[in-house]
């Protein structure tokens, strides 16, 4: 297989976050950059699953967290693999001021935080090229 | 004596649609069929360590609801000592209804309706483990 960078979003069903973090990762992996990119379940990373491991492992990952706690770079880093770009939905709001979500939009994202997920996924569109246009991957 | 509080942990798992079956269920489950009853717990969260989640899956009844037969979230809260009383998967719920989940970014009509199904099954098992709860505690104040 070809290398793909794997982005990895918070799968976190708690916050607004989250649904941020997973809507800019799937802009990127269905739209964006479709031929270079995927993603894998978070929680498979932590049952052993060797094909999810070897994915990490073997390719470059963006991780997109919710929040402060950063899980998704814990699971990816637990499974052996090393981030090779970190977002953080919080950090960024603080850049985004005005694109705020409504906390409640956990399921359906509110217009802020579609628009939030879209400033982020072409942040992380910009790092996929920089990775795959670097030497060594 | 146990709190009539139950613990929700979906697998959300990305790559797969159901996995998004998983987290719109939960959500329609805490916010409108057992809002008082039931708590969701964050699985990567948990997964992380975090105490709060540890503690409370390890004290209260938690229900499971995992996207495929693969059973991640399931593995994940057995492997650390959680109270598991009940294991709900979207692919037996598919089968049974004859419903498909169709995009893991938003919900079609049928997948929609697929997720409704998963929380009314977890409500259903909320009911039962109360119920158990209840008459536990019945029993055991002589009531």
């Amino acid at each position: 297989m070809d290398k793909k960078v794997v982005v990895l979003p918070c799968s976190g069903v708690g916050k607004t976050y989250g649904s941020i973090a997973r809507e800019a990762a799937y802009r990127v992996i269905e739209e964006l950059r479709p031929d270079v990119t995927l993603t894998v379940c978070l929680p498979k990373l932590i049952v052993d699953d060797v094909g999810a491991r070897r994915l990490v492992r073997d390719n470059a990952c963006i991780v997109i967290n919710g929040c402060p706690s950063k899980c998704a770079s814990f699971a990816v880093e637990s499974a052996g693999g090393k981030p090779a770009v970190v977002f953080e939905v919080t950090k960024l709001l603080r850049e985004y001021r005005n694109l705020k979500p409504d906390r409640s939009s956990v399921i359906e994202l509110d217009e802020k935080g579609r628009k939030l997920a879209e400033v982020i996924a072409e942040k992380v569109s910009g790092e996929v090229d920089r990775i795959l246009n670097s030497e060594g991957v | 004596m146990l709190i009539p509080m139950i613990g929700i942990v979906a697998c959300g798992g990305e790559e797969i649609s159901e996995g998004t079956v998983t987290r719109v269920a939960t959500r329609i489950v805490m916010e409108e069929l057992k809002p008082t009853q039931t708590m969701v717990i964050c699985l990567p969260l948990y997964i992380s360590g975090k105490e709060d989640e540890r503690a409370f899956v390890r004290k209260q009844p938690t229900i499971i609801v995992d996207g495929c037969d693969k059973g991640c979230a399931e593995k994940v809260i057995k492997m650390n000592g959680g109270n598991v009383a009940a294991v709900i998967r979207v692919s037996d719920v598919m089968r049974a209804y004859g419903l498909k989940s169709n995009s893991r970014r938003k919900l079609d009509e049928e997948s929609e309706k697929l997720a409704r199904k998963v929380a009314e099954k977890i409500a259903e098992e909320v009911d039962r483990i109360i119920g158990e709860m209840t008459k536990q505690t019945a029993m055991k104040f002589n009531i």
